[in-house]
């Protein structure tokens, strides 16, 4: 036989032949394995669900998260008159117009100083708040007629 | 793939492997039930696997240094069982011819890596580069274990002669 070439070494080492595996071993194997896999805490379908609810927890999460924004827009916006404009789109007038029809005359004067009061109106707008009291004048029993536009 | 036919693809190329690796058919059996447990908990991840022939190989090798470090730490196991080296002997038929018997035997004397090289690509008909990710080297490392691994047994051929 020639054995310089290592071809010749691969052939022997290929015609020697494997002990024969023990018989059973595949149900034996898989059988432990599949007792392994019942004994698991997370199967694949516990997997599966668990990633549904994580889905789900997101959206929920999400969706919360995005509606808390919107209402916190609206109420910024309701406390703070100068960005309903952005938010409605059409301009407003002055609240005192909107509601006056609606409430008696010494609603009027307790709205004007709620009007009046306001922080956000009071720094976003002076010449509003004039231009409340100039359209309010006759309505109001306690208005001082020498106030003077700054205008 | 389920585990059926996953032990239909690799399971008796894994037993063989695991005979040659631990020198005894009742570790390798051991070994191989704790690696198919450890499959059936990969069952959803297989199509992510490029090269699942492999990743078993891998995963075998893995369970095997596992398996022996474990029998290394009880304390009634003797030291030996780190020092076990591989053995083509006690994975294969005794040959009738008596040339493969003295390759064989040769065969056993190789270094631990290239001993390895040669069960995985003549026996389990691996490429060398699937060799390589199963034990961690390159293609180019592998093919280089091999080829000294044919030569070393080739010259040790001739020298009994």
């Amino acid at each position: 036989m020639t054995t310089n070439d290592p071809k010749d070494i691969e052939k022997i080492l290929v015609s020697l032949s494997p002990k024969s595996v023990p018989p059973g071993l595949k149900g034996r194997v898989l059988e432990s394995a599949l007792k392994k896999r019942q004994g698991l805490l997370m199967t694949p379908r516990t997997w599966a669900a668990a990633a549904a609810c994580a889905a789900l927890m997101a959206i929920a999460v999400l969706g919360d998260t995005a509606v808390t924004k919107v209402q916190n827009n609206d109420l910024r916006a309701f406390l703070n008159g100068t960005s309903v404009s952005r938010l409605t789109g059409e301009e407003p007038g002055p609240l005192s117009e909107e509601v006056c029809e609606e409430i008696g005359d010494v609603e009027k004067a307790g709205l004007e100083r709620i009007i009046l009061t306001r922080p956000g109106t009071r720094s976003a707008s002076l010449r509003d708040i004039f231009e409340a009291r100039k359209r309010l004048k006759g309505w109001l029993d306690h208005e001082d007629e020498s106030t003077e536009s700054p205008d | 793939m389920n585990l059926e036919e996953l032990y239909g693809r690799y399971g008796e190329n894994l037993f063989r492997y695991l005979v040659f690796k631990l020198g005894s058919a009742e570790d390798a059996e051991d070994v191989l039930q704790e690696i198919f447990c450890r499959f059936a908990r990969f069952t959803m991840r297989w199509a992510l696997i490029r090269n699942p022939q492999a990743f078993v190989f891998r995963v075998a090798r893995n369970e095997v240094n596992r398996f022996l470090r474990r029998k290394l730490s009880r304390p009634e196991g003797d030291a030996g069982p780190l020092d076990r080296t591989s053995s083509f002997s006690a994975s294969l038929a005794i040959p009738a011819d008596a040339t493969a018997l003295l390759i064989a035997e040769l065969a056993d004397r190789l270094p631990e890596e290239q001993k390895e090289v040669i069960f995985m690509k003549v026996f389990d008909g691996l490429t060398f580069k699937e060799i390589g990710t199963a034990c961690g080297v390159s293609a180019n490392t592998a093919a280089s274990r091999y080829r000294y691994a044919l030569a070393r047994l080739r010259a040790a051929l001739e020298e009994t002669r």
